[in-house]
């Protein structure tokens, strides 16, 4: 840890400044800190130039929950101290960083289908002046075969609209069979298992209208994706299936409103870790983890103890941890699908918590991905 | 209240010069500043701890343009009231 100043040494340095004898430089920093007590008392901020600023906000009585006992305790209304260090201060402490910079990760999806609309009708408006040169000289669309992929799409949409002319087809049959050969060389890239049936789709759909182009090259990424998920989905939930639900005995309980699984754990079981049990009892009709309507009625398996209904619980937690992968795939946002795979990770720190060498042993079944992910957050948080 | 408020009360109450009061302002924030920066804690008694913490990076919501951004770790000055301060400002 830290060295820590203490109060004779900044009395020190204040005497060796002003000349002031130990003792009055003593009375006086009691006195300025006092002053700002004093101060903050009558008034909502104290403002130091050149350190920072003092302030009082106002916190209403919450509920809360000790975190030792569990016990619910009332945390009674009050002011909170709040301290801001001044521009000066926060750059001199921040200049070991100072060179680091925000970094844009994802932009909001309804401006980025505005743009994408926007920059589509300049594209039509550019195509219309081109199309017109084309007509002009019926050399440049060979041209323009040799330019980039994104000058064939534009192309291709020229052609649609012309609709005429024996050199203008030869033209398409040509852009056709190049955006064929480039989706090829991506489907051998991309996926070797379902290799035979991509291939054969775009063919068809490509020879008969070139219009399509467009969507099919988009389309393959979440086929991919579906079948994936489909193929993930059977192995894991299985196995659990048939292990949990004979031997567990299970007793109705009435959702109350605002509580979770974890809340439900805590009150049920006396353990937050022991979440998964109750979710894997009732992932058939939710699905997710994280949603859970209030008023409705769900299964709670009643548990000997965590040491004999280990498998049970092992197996419950995977499938917590497979309802949260799942969703990783199904949903868009890069942003939602990192925070799903915290979560993801976090139930495999849960098993570890309850079974020591949960993580090592179930690294098989989860993916080094994750494995390493889950370890690292157990670290931070449980070992000292 | 005014700097300029503080270090006449200051001065008359401990009777030390405005001049002096004007300095061991000054002398007793560099220290702080100075000691903090350096991974050092200060420990005023019933006052609280003035520290320098990291924060790690985050992912947030730039509220204008409303895009996701990655915001790096930074350090800074951190301060935590003691409990007789905390009591003191809620009587």
């Amino acid at each position: 840890m830290s060295e820590i100043l203490s109060q004779k040494d900044l009395v020190k340095a204040v005497a060796e400044k002003t000349g002031l004898t130990q003792e009055k430089s003593k009375a006086f920093i009691e006195y300025f800190f006092d002053s700002i007590k004093k101060e903050l008392k009558n008034s909502d901020s104290v403002a130091i130039v050149g350190f920072g600023t003092f302030r009082k906000k106002w916190v209403e009585e919450a509920d809360g929950i000790n975190p030792s006992t569990l016990e619910k305790i009332k945390i009674p209304a009050h002011f909170k101290i709040l301290f801001k260090p001044s521009a000066n201060v926060a750059l001199l402490f921040n200049k070991k960083y100072e060179n680091l910079k925000p970094v844009l990760i994802e932009r909001k999806d309804d401006e980025n289908s505005v743009q994408i609309q926007n920059s589509d009708e300049e594209d039509d408006d550019e195509n219309e002046a081109e199309s017109q040169d084309a007509e002009n000289k019926a050399v440049e669309p060979e041209k323009l075969e040799s330019k980039t992929e994104v000058q064939e799409e534009k192309k291709s949409e020229e052609d649609d609209e012309k609709k005429s002319g024996a050199g203008k087809i030869i033209a398409i049959i040509v852009i056709v069979l190049v955006v064929l050969i480039i989706l090829i060389i991506l489907f051998a890239k991309g996926c070797s298992s379902s290799k035979s049936e991509s291939e054969k789709n775009p063919q068809k759909t490509e020879v008969a209208k070139p219009e399509v182009k467009k969507n099919v090259e988009t389309k393959p990424e979440p086929v991919q994706q579906v079948q994936k998920i489909q193929e993930e989905k059977p192995v894991p939930t299985n196995p659990v299936v048939t292990k949990t639900e004979p031997n567990f005995t299970f007793k109705d309980f009435k959702v109350p409103a605002g509580s979770d699984y974890h809340t439900i754990a805590v009150q049920e079981y006396k353990n937050r870790h022991l979440w998964p049990v109750i979710y894997n009892a009732n992932k058939d009709s939710s699905p997710n983890p994280d949603v859970l309507s209030s008023g409705a009625t769900i299964k709670v398996p009643e548990i000997k103890s965590v040491s004999e209904d280990a498998e049970n619980i092992k197996a419950a937690i995977i499938a917590a941890f497979n309802g949260y992968k799942n969703q990783i795939s199904a949903s868009n946002s890069d942003f939602e699908n990192s925070e799903k795979k915290r979560l993801a990770a976090g139930v495999l720190v849960s098993g570890e918590n309850l079974y020591p060498g949960f993580i090592d042993a179930n690294k098989s079944k989860t993916g080094s991905d994750y494995t390493e992910y889950a370890v690292e957050i157990f670290k931070r948080n449980y070992s000292r | 209240m005014t700097k300029k408020e503080f270090v006449d009360n200051a001065s008359s109450e401990l009777k030390i010069t405005k001049k002096q009061c004007d300095e061991a302002i000054s002398a007793l924030l560099q220290g702080i500043i100075e000691a903090t920066d350096e991974n050092e804690r200060f420990a005023q008694p019933r006052f609280g701890i003035f520290k320098a913490a990291e924060r790690n990076e985050r992912i947030g919501i730039n509220p204008q343009d409303k895009n996701f951004y990655k915001y790096p770790k930074k350090r800074r000055m951190k301060f935590t009231p003691s409990k007789s301060f905390k009591e003191e400002i809620n009587v």
